[in-house]
């Protein structure tokens, strides 16, 4: 608590700080509490975990669940393509979001009405997954890389943002570099994307964080090995640790006890642990960009 | 930039522009196209009419091709190796049978999955897929609708050729579910899917041993025989004196008298007392046929329900809780009594409670007589009723290999490697009987990822009218064999009166008009309401309700239809 010189806190001041700073304390605690539980079952045994109590710490601790998820022989392929698809997709996503965002703030654009209501369209209707997917079929892009890159390269949501944080820009500094000779395309990289890296760091989170977590692309869409992402693959074991405890569902050779009992895990302790595993590469890399939130958390309100 | 330039530039995004828009349209040469009701789809390609002896078991001719193969069940890919070309049982089935799979395995909704490779037209060459019933909604509808639509192959010029495959289209399926399913009438007397999971003989067929479980230890210390529980009345009185018994869980917590699993599976257990034995939705209840919403029986599930709740012995948060909550309950015995199938409880417990407290294991009580005075049963009709089925894809590459490969591994030689692999390597004979060879049993218990991959457990998939269990029948559990005597097991013959249900001119109305009303829900309303007039009234609106959508008339057409039948089964 800083003291303003010259002023001094009254009582109530104090009160409310203290109320404040502890409603505000059990609040954080309500937000992260539920993220060390999921920590916390991780790294217990999964049966021991099904008869509860298990709170702050693990009670009978194991890496049999993270053994599970990393023992798969297909797990670092995985997520070399996860990262391949969100680097490639922040930047390419990023930079063509920044470009449309930039022509729709030009108000002399000829047929800008058009334009955005032609993008504005796709927010409100798709065309569902089996239009997409004979789409993606006839354009080669099933069973491709790019599947992940490409269709996802243009969201309005983002342009929209981008826009609006276009519009605070003063116009007089692109006016000033237009006297001075600047092209549209020299006053974009040289002033209105050095001036926008707020936005476009929170963007480049959204879009990356989406990324890193779609599972569905790989479900429906590729059906190769080598290529399916992080995400999809945790789901798949996700869906095998599920289908395996239903007692009887193999029949004859009961093969699925065994395939429990290898291990002391279940879906719920691997569920636990996937939840990690896919999220703590954000956490490592948001740190990085908290500085522009912080500068960005304005984003999209008001402009005088 | 000079304008010729900035022109240039303009139009070149402009025309990828307009490129981009236009993108999906048209068709691609190179798709498969979804057809419809064209006949020559229907025909295959020159078929070899010789009629092959398939006792004989000929290695192929060498030429191994690889078949696309859909695994089309949420969660199913543990079954399969993880590379199928270094599988060592794949690799025998393809020099058998020239045949390699390429698997592709789900994690998402099947029937979804089933709409999205039949709309595209990119039908693998075999799919094993669910198939419960044709009724709309499903996935059995949705196959149905490919096959009238030429998107799956005819299977009637190949199957002469393939005893094994031609005897899991006709063995091991109830009468009911051939004529309305399998040779459903839509499909104009033409073979489309392979019912796969089902059983050769009476002695194949899976007996579950549903029963009502009480944990031993209660039962002994209040001096109860498990035996002379045997209605629901004496079950509700065995509940009260656990209830006044101050029992605990392993954790020293209060039990809880009785519960069940996730989203209260399965409480029915506990109503044994008031079921006719019947089998399908319809009664004969004082010679005259009706619906079972209309059944006396009905209200008296619901105030036996009720007077559970009302009085403390059946936990409130049953109906609702998820699988997570209901396995925390059990896995530390908080619950005396409830209900499951044998081999869930059994696996369940075993890596969970039975471990530590095997004193806290439960038994079945009864056997529970029904309505009718009689030992309440399982009824199973002789052969399945919706199973797994096989389909090939109308651009099957090699659609005789394809069934050639299914066929060998429904042969005796076929079903002894794909069970117990290759003998003097996985397995030897003993007393004429297959027998895991010691080190595959420990790789079976140990390292069953291993055992996958060796490839001794995905054929399993191709496998129909099956005669394994009866074969070589797995060592006897003397619990698993107490359950099967306290619920038996018996087979009906005949047509089930649900499938005569669907003939019902008005059905598709009625069933739009009942869509919205959930009975399992209203019940559970019934169960927690403060009297019983008000749990009765609350089954009164809904009978109602369900009279008001024409149940009346349905009844009429059900009382027409069913007499005209001679092995009607009710």
């Amino acid at each position: 608590m800083t003291k303003v010189a010259g002023y001094k806190k009254s009582i109530g001041d104090r009160i409310f700080n203290f109320v404040n700073y502890t409603l505000l304390t059990l609040l954080g605690i309500s937000t992260l509490y539920p993220f060390i539980y999921a920590l916390v079952l991780s790294f217990n045994d999964g049966h021991d975990a099904l008869k509860g109590g298990v709170y702050f710490w693990p009670r009978v601790f194991t890496l049999d669940n993270y053994s599970r998820a990393f023992e798969n022989p297909n797990i670092l392929g995985a997520f070399k393509i996860s990262i391949a698809r969100t680097v490639l997709s922040i930047i390419l996503s990023v930079f063509l979001t920044a470009l449309l965002a930039y022509a729709i703030s030009k108000k002399g654009l000829p047929g800008r009405r058009f334009f955005i209501f032609f993008f504005y369209f796709t927010m409100l209707f798709s065309g569902g997954l089996i239009p997409r997917y004979i789409l993606y079929r006839n354009l080669g892009l099933t069973n491709n890389f790019w599947i992940y890159v490409l269709p996802g390269l243009y969201s309005f949501y983002n342009a929209i943002v981008i826009k609006t944080y276009f519009d605070g820009i003063p116009d007089s500094l692109s006016e000033a570099a237009e006297i001075d000779g600047c092209s549209e395309l020299q006053i974009f990289f040289r002033i209105m994307l050095p001036l926008s890296m707020p936005v476009l760091a929170t963007i480049s989170l959204f879009v990356g964080v989406g990324n890193w977590n779609d599972w569905f692309t790989g479900e429906y869409f590729v059906t190769k090995k080598e290529l399916i992402p992080a995400a999809t693959l945790l789901n798949k074991l996700l869906s095998e640790a599920s289908f395996e405890s239903s007692a009887g569902a193999d029949g004859f050779q009961n093969i699925n006890e065994a395939l429990q009992m290898r291990r002391n895990v279940t879906p719920e302790s691997l569920r636990m642990t996937f939840l990690i595993i896919i999220t703590v590469p954000i956490l490592c890399v948001y740190p990085f960009l908290q500085k522009y939130f912080v500068k960005g958390v304005m984003i999209g309100s008001i402009k005088e | 930039m000079n304008s010729w330039k900035k022109r240039f530039l303009i139009l070149l995004l402009v025309s990828l522009f307009i490129v981009s828009v236009v993108a999906g349209c048209g068709s691609s040469n190179n798709s498969k196209e979804a057809t419809s009701n064209d006949e020559t789809n229907n025909q295959p390609a020159a078929t070899d009419n010789e009629t092959v002896d398939t006792d004989e078991t000929s290695d192929s001719n060498g030429e191994v091709i690889t078949l696309d193969f859909l695994m089309c069940w949420n969660g199913a890919s543990s079954q399969f190796p993880e590379d199928m070309e270094s599988s060592t049982i794949a690799q025998e089935l393809a020099k058998k049978t020239g045949v390699m799979l390429n698997v592709e395995t789900i994690t998402t909704n099947e029937t979804e999955k089933l709409n999205t490779i039949f709309a595209a037209g990119d039908v693998p060459d075999i799919v094993n897929a669910p198939y419960w019933s044709t009724l709309p909604g499903g996935e059995g509808a949705a196959i149905k609708k490919a096959a009238t639509e030429g998107l799956i192959l005819e299977l009637d010029p190949y199957i002469d050729k393939f005893p094994n495959v031609k005897r899991m289209m006709t063995e091991g399926i109830s009468q009911s579910y051939k004529e309305y399913d399998v040779e459903h009438p839509d499909y104009g007397g033409k073979h489309y899917v392979i019912p796969q999971q089902t059983p050769r003989t009476d002695a194949d067929v899976t007996h579950w041993a549903y029963n009502v479980w009480v944990r031993q230890d209660i039962l002994e210390e209040l001096g109860v025989e498990p035996e002379s529980i045997n209605t629901s009345e004496k079950l509700y009185e065995l509940m009260k004196k656990i209830q006044a018994g101050n029992f605990v869980d392993i954790n020293g917590k209060p039990v809880i008298v009785s519960g069940t699993w996730h989203n209260g599976w399965n409480y029915h257990d506990f109503l044994r007392s008031f079921s006719r034995g019947t089998v399908s939705n319809w009664r004969v209840i004082d010679g005259e046929l009706t619906h079972w919403i209309m059944d006396p029986l009905e209200d008296q599930k619901v105030l036996f329900m009720r007077k559970l709740i009302s009085e403390g012995l059946f936990d409130p948060e049953a109906y609702t809780q998820t699988d997570t909550v209901a396995k925390e309950k059990i896995a530390t015995g908080r619950v005396a009594v409830l209900n499951a199938h044998y081999p869930h409880l059994r696996d369940f417990m075993r890596q969970t409670l039975y471990k530590t407290n095997p004193e806290m294991k439960y038994v079945p009580v009864g056997p529970f007589l029904n309505a009718e005075g009689q030992v309440y049963s399982a009824k199973e009709s002789r052969g399945r009723t919706g199973s797994p089925v096989l389909f090939l894809g109308k651009d099957c590459k090699d659609p005789e290999k394809a069934l050639g490969f299914i066929d060998y591994i429904n042969s005796d030689e076929g079903l002894l490697l794909v069970t117990y692999g290759i003998e003097g390597v996985h397995h030897t004979i003993v007393d004429g009987k297959p027998q895991l060879t010691e080190e595959w049993q420990d790789i079976k218990l140990n390292d069953p990822t291993r055992f996958v991959n060796e490839g001794l457990v995905f054929a399993s998939n191709f496998i129909g009218a099956d005669p394994r269990p009866s074969m070589w029948p797995e060592e006897e559990d003397p619990d698993y064999e107490r359950a099967k005597e306290v619920t038996p097991l018996e087979f009906y013959d005949g047509i089930n009166a649900n499938f005569v249900a669907r003939d019902y001119p008005n059905r598709e109305i009625y069933e739009e008009n009942t869509a919205a009303l959930d009975y399992g829900k209203e019940f559970q309303r019934a169960t927690f309401a403060e009297t019983d007039e008000e749990a009765l009234q609350i089954l009164n609106e809904f009978r109602q309700k369900l009279l008001d959508a024409g149940l009346d008339d349905y009844i009429k057409y059900m009382q027409e239809e069913c007499p005209k039948i001679e092995n009607i089964v009710y």
